[in-house]
């Protein structure tokens, strides 16, 4: 059961972008305190579930779907493969994010009738890996030379990156006044795994020749950075479960730490008018613990052997020429392990949004609306990006949030960004007593098949929550 | 009520699993996974000058040399190589014909493949080009796969009138190579 169970977790974290269009604003939620800390909090104090306040799991792939390739629609596979390949691009990426909130609560400061501080903390794990498609080294294996005699293979096409991390957070909230309330978020990254291998460079080309049919020029200059890798691949065992308990001790004592800042506000224009905004993750990690690097350097123009003849009196012997010859070819090829401490940024998240919000609540006892019982709908756009190794990844939605009644909230959303131009979300929040419970899914439309979807985000949570009314 | 937390969580999960879902798609194509890439490959040149084969007045008729070529052998190519094409182009423009051999040889120099071509004389020194192919398929693979060393021979055939070539002699005798490698890469099992 607990395989099975482990399973079902990751697959759901393989299927379901960092974007949290649908969660992000949704005030009632205390965890829209970790993607905006200058939100508007609508409560005294929460507490989330441990694990399950907030699990977040995102997967996206630009330019292809599962369906393009493995259909079960009698076309060739391999053909099928070759026009998925030649329709992406180099900036096609894949990305998987995941999150889970371990711990986290917050509190209200302040005078009981008028509390104009809001103390938030916690602690969440997170996974962000990001590949992007290396188009020329697919078409070099795909195809090889042959056909592309003069074409440039170029070799910074391979570009990933991918993180384990755990952050502790505490963060700052206040309502300076009736339009305006900013926040900030201190956080303490810890790192249990990172790769990178983002600034290659270098070319490989086979051109005509003149000495002989044709030259082959590599120019290498490639590099991988790992930390938290070496001591998992070194040690003897090959349990899953010892290197699970490897990770849990690196939640919080990895060694290879970071800090980090979030940012926001939420500025009300008019009544019904409301501008807000955060950055997220502003912050490094310092890898300095358990790395293992690797480097490729060198550069080399081949155009084939030319032999010698000793007959002709040559000075060189064949015995120094072949040394010559291999040597130069092993030198290209040698990579170099180091362990060379070095610092990573996270990615920086941008999310914006202007709201617009009407349709007070009629009071059944005198057909009048209540003055301080806030407004039922709201409409909005919201803007998402993330700082991505070449250049940054968008997203504009468009959304709807209705209060249902006191207890049940909706917000659906139409989200634009790299993967769909149709993608529907929906969140609710429904409060149960104290007990808060939260759900967001997008991608709706594609739900019925997921195959052919290209991003899916997913998350949900537990809370209990105290409102400032009870 | 917070012990049955895990329970709902779970289900959340369920639900999510079992009402979305993967349809129309069978993973099992990646079986017929099969890719074909063409790699050409320059291999071994010589550029050498009439005078060349002139030494202290005494002709030298015959050139050789060995090459090693391991890549040949390589478990990779071995696995997968599905055909080879050899192309050697000889431009000759010394008044001289020659006799070329190549020879693939394995690690205990037993001769695997043997190719033989002739290379016309150039009466006016002007540029002749010999074209040779040569293609390893099906099991003749085997015979490229085993060879790690080649040997070069050409052999410089007497003159018509029985002149010799001296420090001053003109022309050259070029070579170039390259081998067309057609990879086969299936789905390991």
């Amino acid at each position: 059961m607990k395989r099975i169970s482990l399973i079902l977790l990751l697959f759901t974290c393989i299927t379901y972008s960092q974007n949290k269009q649908v969660l992000y604003g949704f005030n009632e939620i205390p965890q829209s305190l970790l993607i905006n800390p200058g939100a508007s909090i609508t409560n005294d104090w929460y507490m989330g579930i441990p694990l399950f306040s907030h699990i977040h799991a995102n997967f996206g792939a630009s330019g292809v779907s599962v369906y393009d390739v493995f259909a079960d629609d009698g076309r060739d596979f391999n053909q099928k493969l070759r026009t998925a390949i030649n329709g992406m691009i180099d900036t096609d990426f894949f990305t998987v994010n995941q999150q889970l909130e371990l711990f986290s609560g917050g509190f209200a400061l302040g005078s009981s009738y008028e509390k104009k501080e809001y103390i938030s903390f916690g602690m969440y794990q997170e996974l962000d890996v990001f590949i992007y498609f290396p188009k020329d080294y697919a078409i070099l294996a795909l195809e090889g030379n042959q056909n592309n005699i003069n074409r440039v293979f170029d070799l910074s096409d391979l570009n990933v990156s991918g993180e384990v991390i755990s952050a502790l957070h505490l963060g700052y909230n206040k309502k300076v006044n009736e339009k305006l309330t900013y926040g900030v978020r201190g956080k303490l990254y810890s790192s249990i795994l990172n790769f990178n291998s983002t600034k290659n460079k270098g070319r490989f080309i086979t051109r005509n020749g003149t000495d002989n049919f044709y030259e082959h020029i590599f120019d290498l200059d490639l590099a991988l950075r790992t930390s938290g890798l070496k001591s998992l691949l070194d040690d003897d065992n090959s349990e899953i479960g010892n290197d699970v308990s490897t990770f849990a001790k690196r939640l919080l004592f990895s060694g290879n730490v970071g800090l980090g800042l979030d940012l926001g506000f939420t500025y009300k224009l008019s009544d019904q008018l409301t501008v807000d905004a955060s950055l997220q993750d502003i912050g490094f990690i310092l890898h300095s613990k358990d790395i293992k690097n690797y480097e490729l350097n060198g550069s080399l123009v081949f155009d084939g052997i030319n032999p010698i003849f000793p007959e002709t009196g040559d000075e060189q012997t064949a015995d120094d020429y072949w040394e010559q010859v291999s040597g130069n070819f092993e030198n290209l090829f040698d990579v170099k392990e180091t362990t060379t401490k070095y610092t990573t940024w996270r990615p920086v998240k941008l999310n914006s949004a202007i709201r617009y919000s009407f349709g007070k609540e009629l009071s059944e006892e005198c057909d009048c609306t209540s003055e301080d019982s806030g407004y039922l709908n709201s409409i909005g756009a919201q803007l998402f990006a993330v700082n991505r190794p070449r250049q940054p990844q968008l997203a504009l939605t468009a959304f709807y949030y209705r209060r249902l009644f006191e207890q049940f909230r909706l917000k659906a959303t139409y989200t634009i960004d790299t993967f769909s131009n149709k993608n529907i979300g929906l969140g609710m929040s429904a409060h149960l007593g104290n007990l808060n419970i939260y759900a967001t899914v997008d991608n709706l439309l594609e739900f019925q098949n997921l195959a052919k979807t290209q991003s899916v985000s997913l998350q949900f949570g537990f809370n209990l929550i105290f409102d400032k009314n009870e | 009520m917070l012990k049955l937390i895990p329970k709902f969580a779970f289900i959340c999960l369920l639900f999510f699993q079992s009402t979305s879902c993967v349809k129309d798609v069978d993973f099992e194509q990646s079986e017929d996974l099969l890719v074909t890439p063409a790699l050409e490959v320059s291999l071994v040149r010589f550029n050498e000058a009439a005078n060349r084969f002139s030494v202290d007045g005494t002709e030298i008729t015959i050139i050789r040399d060995s090459v090693r070529i391991e890549i040949f052998s390589d478990d990779f190519v071995v696995d997968n190589l599905r055909r080879a094409e050899f192309l050697f182009e000889t431009t000759n423009s010394i008044n001289r014909a020659f006799e070329a051999e190549i020879q693939f040889l394995n690690d205990d120099n037993t001769e695997q493949h043997l190719i033989q071509f002739e290379v016309e004389a150039s009466p006016t020194n002007q540029e002749l080009v010999t074209i040779n192919e040569e293609i390893f398929e099906n099991d003749a693979i085997n015979d490229l796969t085993s060879t790690t060393k080649l040997i070069l021979t050409f052999t410089m055939q007497p003159s018509t009138d029985g002149s010799v070539l001296n420090e001053n002699s003109i022309g050259s005798i070029k070579f170039k190579s390259k081998g067309a490698f057609y990879i086969d890469l299936i789905s390991p099992e």
